[in-house]
């Protein structure tokens, strides 16, 4: 989910000092993340304190938002326009890692500076919609569907990627959508190939540490991208899954990149 | 239990004698409560509507069907060795539930004779003294069924599942884990946990896959992967239906109990699966009457409430925006007078219903390390009020998105139960762990893991349906809430909420009239 703001930026006390990284900077750190409460009839937000800077936490939609309690790989580079919960904003992914770190556990309360950004908000309802239940109590019963997520445009021949977070094989829901049409796809194709290339990945921290996923991630994507196709209606025996286990040593640039899988349809040769 | 009655709407309702009995003795206001209990084999016949008294009113059944006589029916009939049927577990006036109100009750009446209090599973394990009361405690104190599942998990086709987890039983009150027959290293080896049993209505909200979430009428929320599908059809089905959801159909659901727990020999036949789920499917119940807030549904009253609503509601739709909150407005209840007017006390508590339903609708809190749903996007903490998080389903009241969580009701810290038996789980280094509980976990209920294998599941749950609360108490799936008020205390305490007394006595209100 991805909170943004056009306020005005706001110095945050012990932070305001502290000199963000320059835009279009590469930053890969492990940090806690921190809850920041924006009132109460608002969603919360995340940031991470990195070298004395405030950065807000975003990601795709649905690719997974941070957690107290666990640690968060940030990657990505420093926009150099939007803020993030109050932040500097991150273009990139944040990743939340499996393993407990019960000192992760920071809820920042809602300050009057914060309340002023208009973070989270949701549209509430509006007074015509308040005339119209208020005349028909039946209406407030009325289907009102979320805005459906846009349907992938597919096609034979292009490779399709779906990025991950670091150790994880969950796809987001875009992904999913993916998947999905490219089933469909290969249904509708008499004699489809599928070939789909799974990978895992390692990140070059800013401290020189190297991180690295375990042995066995890209298996694990791959094979759970095949049950999916499978599932959905590629036909038995279409699909062609090449795991690849060695992962190009990281450089510290959009490393996230790395945690991928590449799907493909082909018509028959 | 005070009071019963029938309502008779349709001529063509034939009542037979026993319901005709109960009309006559006790619904014109006489003090003798009579039995609501349904008995395996008797005849009754359900027509258009039933209606049957709890402590806050009357709930209110609805068979969208042909009439049913239940003679000779299979959901009525004892079909298994135990003298048991569907019924037993799944009385009317309990809204297809049991409450441990008529659980006692029957114990009462029979001196603990009534198929009911089978050893296999209405006792806290078969190798007990059954005679004895205590050897039924779980089922008369909390409602719980024993629920052997095997270990380590099977899939649907018997294939044995590689848990990601070791279990080990910490404590076992009921003596059944260790139990040499019944137990974990037995001959069959089986974890026994202890499970309230769902009501059987209001189905086509539990088995709707949810409409306009796509991708999730094909894919779980939490990790993305795939729904289950029918064995029958191959189309993508709802893990709504049973707590841990292994079983998601009705006929699947039917013939796995009628196995088990009736102890039938026999697979059910074709008939009677089709007999089972057409009954299963006619079924809606809601609270239809309350003591003070007067008759639920009909003009000028919330258009959510009543089983009516339910008939005609649209199942599989999300309903946490502030339009079409998750049971409709209560507005009507809300401001019935002008400034210094003073309300009856109908009124009154009508207005607090509506008080309640703001509640539970708008009054966010933080959210906070509930496994496999915090951790599946959504983040931790996230706030949310009840209806806008983990109840968003348009009438129904569960979660729409096809996923699992630990609410804390089955694992440590947040639930310590004396009664149930305690596990130690230890994860395997290689796999994911529970995300707030890391890869030890003491669990009173593994649950999902149950079904998976997986340590991430552990202590997982579906959300269930809100609907004729008031009729089956205990609530929650080890039945840790003997009242409505002791379930708003829990979530009170696990989520810090710190609802006021008002807030409090509101939502129960709110909750007595679904």
């Amino acid at each position: 989910m991805r909170f943004r703001t056009f306020a005005p930026v706001l110095a945050f006390g012990a932070l305001a000092g502290a000199v963000p990284a320059s835009a279009q900077e590469y930053l890969n750190f492990v940090a806690c993340p921190v809850a920041q409460d924006t009132g109460e009839r608002s969603d919360v937000c995340f940031f991470v304190r990195h070298e004395g800077v405030r950065y807000g936490v975003s990601s795709p939609p649905d690719w997974g938002n941070p957690q107290l309690g666990h640690k968060l790989l940030v990657e990505g580079s420093v926009s150099d326009e939007g803020r993030e919960c109050g932040g500097v904003e991150i273009e990139g992914r944040a990743s939340v890692l499996p393993e407990l770190s019960p000192e992760c556990d920071e809820i920042a309360p809602a300050t009057p500076e914060i309340l002023a950004l208009e973070l989270g908000r949701r549209p509430g309802i509006t007074e015509d919609e308040r005339a119209m239940i208020l005349a028909d109590p039946s209406s407030s019963l009325q289907i009102r569907r979320l805005r459906a997520l846009p349907v992938p445009e597919v096609a034979l021949g292009r490779t399709e990627t779906i990025y991950f977070p670091f150790e994880r094989d969950r796809a987001s829901g875009p992904d999913a959508m993916v998947m999905l049409e490219l089933a469909r796809l290969a249904e509708a194709t008499p004699g489809a190939e599928i070939a789909v290339r799974a990978f895992q990945g390692a990140t070059l921290l800013d401290n020189g540490q190297v991180l690295a996923e375990r042995e066995d991630m890209a298996r694990q994507r791959g094979e759970k991208i095949v049950g999916i196709l499978e599932g959905l209606g590629a036909p038995e025996g279409s699909i062609d899954l090449e795991v690849v286990s060695d992962f190009a040593p990281p450089t510290g640039k959009a490393d996230w990149q790395g945690r991928r899988a590449e799907l493909r349809v082909s018509a028959p040769r | 239990m005070s009071q019963f009655s029938l309502q008779r709407t349709s001529a063509a309702l034939l009542v037979c004698a026993s319901l005709t009995f109960g009309i006559a003795a006790f619904g014109q206001g006489t003090s003798e409560p009579a039995s609501q209990w349904w008995g395996p084999g008797e005849e009754h016949v359900i027509g258009e509507q039933l209606e049957f008294a709890n402590e806050y009113g009357r709930l209110r059944l609805i068979n969208t069907g042909d009439p049913i006589n239940t003679a000779g029916h299979p959901f009525f009939e004892p079909l298994g060795e135990n003298g048991r049927a569907c019924v037993t577990c799944h009385q009317p006036s309990d809204a297809m539930s049991l409450s441990v109100n008529t659980i006692r009750a029957q114990w009462d009446a029979t001196d603990g004779n009534d198929p009911l209090f089978a050893a296999i599973d209405g006792s806290n394990c078969p190798s007990l003294p059954q005679g004895e009361e205590a050897s039924h405690s779980l089922l008369l104190e909390k409602g719980l069924f024993r629920i052997p599942r095997p270990w380590p998990p099977r899939a649907a086709d018997g294939t044995v599942i590689e848990p990601e987890f070791d279990l080990e039983v910490i404590s076992d009150p009921t003596g059944c884990n260790l139990d040499a027959e019944y137990g974990m290293f037995s001959d069959d080896p089986a974890i026994s946990v202890f499970r309230r049993p769902r009501p059987v209505a209001n189905m086509k909200y539990l088995l709707t896959l949810p409409n306009g979430v796509t991708p999730h009428e094909y894919f779980m929320y939490n990790d993305k992967s795939l729904l289950p599908t029918d064995p029958e059809t191959g189309e993508f089905v709802s893990v709504q239906l049973m707590s841990d959801g292994r079983l998601p159909t009705l006929r699947g659901q039917a013939g796995d109990a009628s196995s088990t727990h009736l102890e039938m020999i026999a697979d059910l036949t074709e008939d009677e699966l089709r007999q089972i789920e057409e009954f299963e499917r006619a079924i809606y119940a809601a609270q239809g009457y309350s003591n003070r807030a007067g008759e639920l549904g009909g003009p000028g009253t919330p258009p959510g409430l009543g089983p009516e609503a339910m008939r005609d509601g649209p199942p599989g739709e999300l309903g946490n925006n502030p339009v079409n909150r998750v049971f409709g407005t209560f507005s009507m209840w809300l401001h019935q007078r002008g400034n210094g007017e003073e309300l009856d006390p109908q009124e009154d508590f009508q207005a607090s219903v509506a008080r309640g339903a703001d509640v539970f609708f708008d009054k966010r809190f933080f959210i906070q390390d509930v496994g496999v749903y915090n951790d599946k996007g959504l983040g931790n903490p996230f706030k949310r009020s009840c209806a806008s998080g983990c109840h968003n389903t348009v009438l129904a009241g569960m979660d729409l998105a096809p996923g699992f969580m630990d609410l804390g009701l089955n694992n440590w810290p947040w639930n310590k139960r004396d009664d149930l038996p305690l596990f130690k789980a230890t994860c395997h280094d290689d796999a994911v762990p529970q995300s707030y509980l890391g890869r030890v976990i003491y669990t009173h209920d593994p649950g999902r893991a149950l079904v998976t294998g997986k340590c991430s599941d552990i202590g997982a749950s579906m959300t269930q349906q809100m609907r004729g609360l008031a009729a089956r108490a205990p609530y929650f799936m080890g039945g840790e809430a003997d009242t409505l008020r002791e379930m708003v205390d829990f979530y009170d305490r696990r989520f810090n909420i710190r609802y006021t007394e008002q807030e409090k006595q509101d939502l129960v209100n709110f909750m007595s009239v679904l």
